[in-house]
């Protein structure tokens, strides 16, 4: 190492080329990089989904996700099972643990799964597929005054337009429902001609078939012999002849009603006030979130003009102004923070100095750049937090190294010869400084964990920039000072603010720090105390609340949710009110706030009402950065949950703004039997809503929805009937059955038999429909079937095979952390376990990630503990000193839970990473000390004299890589947009704790040196040395 | 100061080429034009713009080919190799297409204005053209507007078309040109019956509003005698409340297409039709055709852009 920088020296030439390849590098991957709006993970689960039309939940649980998860019990790598069973599908949902590989997990899951032999006959086969995460480019919304069917081929045609655009690789239709061919028979005419629903279909299937061609060769040659053919369009099916007799024949058309028609018509979209479709259009592994984007506006552009004016096509949620935004944020920041690093250079070093420390700063950048190249990272949310974090440490090994060639320089002559002795003398301290500032950001890096693994794109780019810089500072800075010509004594204005500023550190220097040293150094026991007391003071208030923590902070997002579940069973109409009540609400406050808080554009701008059908509504609002930072934080949330109002048949209504991490806050209470765990859930839902801050409370244990049991009756059974063909009445007639299925225009096509809505919309109907017998005669299904109701829920969940009922609430975490809540109603768990025997309850959802997070945390920091230590070790020498060292960590933690009190703050997870991070920086102030006292020390010098000389000497590099670190991000904490929220944890604690750290380290660290060195001189002596200087 | 126009004009139709993405462009003269390097291209260029612009002024061929600074020897050689026929005859039919085309779309026009129009000295000089090339009358020309059918409108147009080997140019662009089958939603018209709809007047008066015009004409109706087929002019409306007409959902071949003349016109509705029966797609009776004008080039040589939709039965 040290001979490369001596041959860098020695040839400048290198140095400079070496420094225009990696800026030419960086330039060149830079215009390169992919842009996207988060980072891609490996997904961790794979879900499995099978569907079985018609089937009841409780059917779906006990013969396909009961079979299901028996069937992959056995496998080894699954963390966790959980799984839905509700009307006609079963979602299996399998985490595995962070060492199986997924890839070969579903394939042993396929296995196994396809060695199920007993699933019941109409269910649909399995699928089996990873839960990608996909990364949404945009949504694409096409809305219109318009019927849903109306607008479907239109979002068909858009969403196949989009998919041909090259640049786009992705597109989800959410509003989409399948196309079906509706044979809708009419009930009079079947018992005219004495045809069961089964026959008819039978008939279909045998008119309209495919099958395998034959073949003749004749002489001629060969040709093609076909008998099949699908009748695949309204005209061919309804001239399927349904009786064919010598006296005439029947078709299809005269007995039934032939119609296109759409999927689940009872689903809604709509967007801003009216129906719509969604598209969603995802960015994969290999796109350009911008060139995305683009692409999408260049196809909405070509479609526009073929649609008429009352359809439109509008983009909502587009990702890319917010990457753009976070881009100009990011120039911002690093410009605004390299101007001031620049500043504070120029005041304390010698301009040219200055300068070619700063020099420093876009080398390593560009670097940085060309590293994420050839590594494929993306530009994107987190590695965007990398750069603007690494700018204060990047110049910090320069500063180290440019202040030493400075101090050199009035010991030796020729400015080379004071570059390699000040670049000799700093040598350890900088690349050992810069190893555990590495080693403090790895973890991220290997920690097998979601969330860490989403931070790596941040770690990944800190450490290419201190490698690079720490080349810049070994290799380029030395060659680029040793040609500088020394100061000219000539004093210019720059040159007398710079002598202001020197006088003013040396004075600071002289007649502040060091007598401040000096009394600590005389009273050590006091001192030590008290810093001690400051360590348990931080701690003290950050465990006793006063200082909040939450380990997942709340963000104030652009999306604002409402979620409203309705009563299992409640009727469609009211499906349709709840949603229209819900937009109503959030256009007229979109109105009332614009002019309440003179808005320059309205707030919301874009509203999206969906519901599946079943119930379940949910409404996003989109919120202008204006709104979000003019308007106060959950203002608007409030006023829609008021403004709404009573929902008619509502279960639950939850109002949200922000993301909620894996699947919010939620407790499960599993039990076999089910109702205790209801009872349970609902004597814990009164509990819990006694708690501080604790709202919108509900569990998924719903009553469920009427069901009707048909069995056959005595007079039934004398006629020879079987349960079977009641069976096919209800669930043919009365809920549909699949003919076959066509896939026209590249989408399937279900051909289906069904009555027509109006004839199976009330009991009545049901029982007055007619059975046809065997003889062709009929009579009404009243007379043979007996009718009994139950209730029947509509969903069903399991969570590691066991029955659960979830309980979910959201947190007001100004108020209170989850965290608190949970603990303040440990004692109410175990009361509901007592009176509820066999009801178990446990925490989960965000819970669960908090608990992994926090485990991961811990064995990362201790490992980072360990690495540094032993980086510190080899250098120094010595066991022992690395200790010293690291005493300052703690200081720093404390440093940065002040902080979080200053700036009002609760410490989350993302301040942890922040504190992690600050490790490595703190330490390198410590370490540079450390080693000027260990030459002082070893070459002779008394202990106290070693201790004072060696502090006032690095006085000014430590003070300067520190305010260059705080200024670097000073930017970034005076910023309060949207963006910056995520940032700003990790950068309170770095600013604090380095701040703190750093004035303990010039006063403690000397502190300890002085109590733990072993060959320490008698106290008098050190006083007469001193004595002996000051003389 | 012509010279600076001209430099402008051509300026403004080579972009046109170019940049409309998207639009197909059937112009015999912008097809043929392309083979050619760039600095003969706009050598032409000039010529032709003259030729349109000047119609009225009854420059000859020889006048034209100084006026662009080249040697009419020259001029008449690469000319005659480039577009399949002389400057001559190019002139005489572009005159005659002129004419006719104002026979049929202007019924407020005499045949006299027509004829000064177009660049013949008088209504006798336009009336002999006619006769020689076609085989009719003015007036002949007119009544064909009311009695005779689209079928024999388009043959009688198609041969004023660009002469070329076997079929004509406007012909083997339009069978080239891009078809797609679209999905298009219930549409509303405001609109009425409009079979005198005078174009160029519409043009004069409305300006670049034009656009929003939409032509349709019952697809059922086309085999009838003009006189009987319903051409309804109208605008699209939002509301179905307020419309006349209402064009059904469903699948439409579509096209997008840029023409200069009536012969164009013609030929896209054509290569739209033939397109039909290529692919074996059933036009719907119970559909109409339609077109819109998608934008227009108001400079004298300047066409404009239609989109052109056929209904066809779900196949």
């Amino acid at each position: 190492m040290k001979w490369l920088t001596k041959w860098f020296l020695d040839n400048p030439v290198g140095a400079n080329l070496l420094m225009l390849a990696i800026i030419v590098g960086g330039v060149l991957s830079a215009g390169r990089l992919r842009v996207e709006s988060f980072p891609q993970i490996e997904p961790s689960s794979l879900i499995i989904s099978a569907a079985y039309p018609g089937g009841t939940a409780r059917q779906i649980d006990d013969s396909i996700t009961q079979r299901i998860e028996e069937a992959i019990s056995g496998l080894s790598g699954i963390k966790q099972v959980t799984s839905e069973s509700t009307e006609g599908m079963a979602t299996v949902r399998v985490r595995k643990t962070s060492k199986r590989d997924l890839n070969r997990l579903i394939e042993d899951v396929r296995n196994r799964i396809n060695s199920i032999d007993a699933f019941p006959e109409q269910a649909e086969r399995p699928q089996v597929y990873r839960d990608e995460f996909s990364n949404l480019a945009a949504f694409v919304i096409v809305s219109g005054d318009r019927l849903d069917s109306e607008l479907q081929p239109v979002a068909r045609q858009v969403e196949l337009a989009l998919k041909k655009h090259p640049e786009i690789s992705s597109v989800a239709n959410w509003g989409a429902n399948a196309p079906l061919l509706v044979i809708e028979p009419d009930q009079a005419q079947l018992r005219n001609y004495g045809l069961s629903l089964a026959e008819l279909a039978a008939r279909i299937e045998q008119m309209s078939l495919q099958t395998r061609s034959g073949e003749i060769k004749s002489q001629r040659g060969r040709m093609i012999l076909r008998g099949d053919g699908y009748a695949d369009n309204l005209q061919r099916l309804g001239q399927i002849e349904v009786i064919a007799s010598p006296s005439g024949s029947i078709k299809l058309s005269d007995v039934a009603s032939i119609s296109r028609q759409y999927e689940a018509s009872d689903s809604i979209v709509r967007n801003n006030g009216q129906t719509a479709i969604a598209l969603l259009v995802s960015t994969s592994k290999q796109d350009n979130l911008l060139d995305v984007s683009r692409a999408v506006q260049e196809v909405l552009e070509k479609e526009r003009a073929r649609l008429p004016d009352d359809i439109s096509l509008s983009v909502m949620a587009d990702m890319a102004p917010y990457i753009k935004d976070q881009l100009n944020r990011l120039g911002d920041n690093a410009w605004q923070g390299l101007l001031i690093i620049l500043v504070l250079l120029g005041l304390f070093l010698d301009l040219k100095l200055a300068f070619w420390v700063a020099v420093g700063i876009p080398v390593a950048l560009c670097g940085t750049f060309a590293a994420m190249g050839v590594m494929n990272y993306s530009l994107n949310d987190i590695t965007l937090f990398g750069f603007i974090l690494v700018l204060g440490i990047l110049v910090d090994d320069a500063v180290v190294v440019g202040e030493s060639i400075h101090s050199a320089r009035s010991r030796y002559k020729k400015p080379a010869d004071a570059a390699w002795y000040g670049v000799k003398s700093v040598s350890v301290a900088t690349v050992f400084g810069v190893l555990t500032t590495i080693a403090a950001f790895s973890p991220m890096l290997w920690i097998d964990n979601e969330l860490a693994k989403l931070l790596a794109g941040f770690s990944a780019v800190v450490i290419f920039a201190l490698l690079f810089s720490l080349i810049e500072s070994k290799f380029i800075l030395p060659a680029h000072l040793a040609a500088v010509k020394p100061k000219s004594t000539k004093a210019g204005r720059i040159e007398k603010v710079q002598a202001k500023a020197q006088a003013g550190l040396t004075w600071f220097n002289l007649s502040v720090y060091e007598p401040l040293l000096r009394q600590v150094l005389r009273n050590k026991g006091a001192s030590f105390i008290t810093f001690f007391a400051l360590v348990v003071l931080a701690y003290g208030l950050w465990s006793k609340g006063v200082i909040r923590s939450a380990v997942f902070p709340d963000i104030p997002g652009r999306y604002i949710t409402a979620k409203v579940n309705l009563q299992d069973g409640a009727p469609p109409a009211l499906q349709a009110k709840a949603a229209a009540q819900l937009e109503k609400a959030a256009l007229s406050l979109d109105s009332d706030l614009k002019l309440d808080h003179q808005l320059d554009e309205n707030p919301i701008s874009n509203l999206l009402v969906w519901s599946d059908g079943e119930g379940e509504i949910e409404a996003t609002a989109e919120l202008t950065s204006e709104a979000l930072t003019k308007l106060p934080n959950n203002l608007l949330l409030n006023k829609w949950k008021v403004l709404s109002g009573d929902i008619e048949g509502v279960y639950s209504a939850r109002f949200s703004a922000g993301e909620e991490l894996g699947g919010g806050l939620s407790i499960t209470l599993s039990s076999d039997d089910r109702k205790l765990a209801i009872l349970a859930a609902q004597s814990l839902t009164a509990r819990i809503e006694a708690v501080a801050g604790v709202n919108d409370v509900y569990h998924d244990g719903q009553g469920g929805m009427l069901q009707i049991r048909l069995k056959l009756n005595e007079f039934g059974t004398q006629l020879g009937l079987t349960q079977s063909g009641i069976a096919q009445i209800a669930g043919g007639a009365f809920g549909q059955r699949e003919v076959h299925r066509l896939l026209q225009r590249g989408q399937e096509t279900k051909v289906i038999i069904r009555y027509s809505r109006d004839k199976k919309s009330s009991v009545q109907q049901l029982l007055n429909s007619p059975f046809i017998l065997s003889s062709g005669k009929s009579i009404l299904l009243a007379d043979v079937v007996k009718v009994s109701y139950e209730q029947e829920p509509e969903q069903l969940y399991r969570r590691n095979r066991e029955q659960v009922v979830n309980l979910y609430w959201r947190q007001d975490r100004d108020i209170q952390s989850p965290e608190m809540t949970l603990e303040q109603l440990a004692h109410d768990f175990v009361e509901l376990e007592r009176t509820y025997p066999g009801v178990s309850i446990k925490a989960a959802g965000e819970f669960d990630e908090i608990g992994e997070v926090q485990s991961g945390f811990k064995s990362a920091m201790i490992l980072t503990l360990l690495l540094i230590y032993a980086l510190l070790a080899i250098p120094l020498k010595s066991y022992w000193q690395p200790f010293i060292i690291m005493s300052v960590i703690p200081f720093g933690f404390a440093g940065a839970i002040f902080g979080h009190g200053v700036m009002n703050m609760p410490i989350s997870i993302l301040s942890m990473f922040g504190m992690m991070a600050m490790t490595g920086i703190v330490i390198n102030d410590s370490l540079v000390l450390i080693t000027r006292f260990n030459d002082y020390h070893r070459s002779g010098m008394p202990l106290n004299e070693a201790l004072i000389k060696a502090g006032k000497n690095r006085l000014r590099a430590i003070f300067l890589t520190t305010v260059t670190t705080v200024c670097g991000l000073l930017p970034l904490l005076s910023d309060s947009s949207e963006q910056a929220q995520y940032l700003k944890p990790a950068a309170v604690s770095l600013v604090f704790g380095e701040l703190f750290a750093t004035s303990v380290t010039l006063l403690l660290i000397p502190l300890l040196l002085g109590v733990f060195c072993r060959d320490k001189l008698p106290l008098e002596q050190g006083e007469e040395h001193e004595k002996l200087s000051a003389v | 100061m012509l010279e600076k126009n001209n430099f402008k004009e051509n300026g403004g139709k080579k972009s046109l080429l170019e940049n409309n993405q998207g639009v197909y462009v059937l112009v015999p003269e912008a097809a043929l034009l392309e083979t050619l390097p760039v600095h003969l291209q706009e050598r032409f260029l000039k010529a032709l713009t003259l030729i349109h612009d000047s119609l009225a002024e009854s420059l000859t061929w020889e006048e034209i080919a100084r006026q662009s600074a080249i040697s009419p020897f020259h001029f008449h050689r690469q000319f005659s190799e480039l577009f399949n026929e002389t400057p001559g005859q190019y002139l005489n039919r572009v005159r005659l297409q002129t004419a006719v085309s104002m026979l049929f779309d202007a019924p407020g026009k005499n045949i006299t204005e027509i004829a000064l129009e177009a660049g013949y000295s008088s209504s006798q000089a336009l009336a002999k053209a006619l006769k020689r090339e076609l085989n009719l009358t003015g007036k002949a020309i007119r009544e064909l507007t009311r009695t005779g059918t689209v079928a024999q409108t388009s043959a009688l147009i198609a041969k004023l078309a660009h002469p070329a080997q076997g079929m004509s140019m406007e012909q083997k662009l339009a069978e080239k040109m891009p078809c797609e089958l679209i999905w298009h939603p219930r549409r509303s018209l405001k609109g009425q019956i409009r079979n005198d709809f005078d174009w160029e007047l519409a043009c004069e008066q409305l300006g670049e509003q034009v656009t929003k015009l939409v032509t349709i004409t019952p697809a059922a109706q086309m085999e009838n005698q003009w006189q009987e087929i319903d051409l309804i002019v109208g605008e699209q409306v939002r509301q179905a409340s307020e419309a006349s007409h209402i064009l059904r959902e469903g699948y439409y071949l579509c096209c997008e297409v840029y023409v200069t003349s009536d012969v164009g016109f013609e030929a896209a509705w054509d290569g739209l039709y033939q397109y039909a029966e290529k692919y074996g797609y059933q036009i719907d009776l119970q559909g109409y055709c339609i077109d819109i004008v998608r934008s227009v080039d108001l400079t004298p040589t300047g066409g404009a852009a239609y989109s052109l939709q056929l209904p066809v039965c779900e196949r």
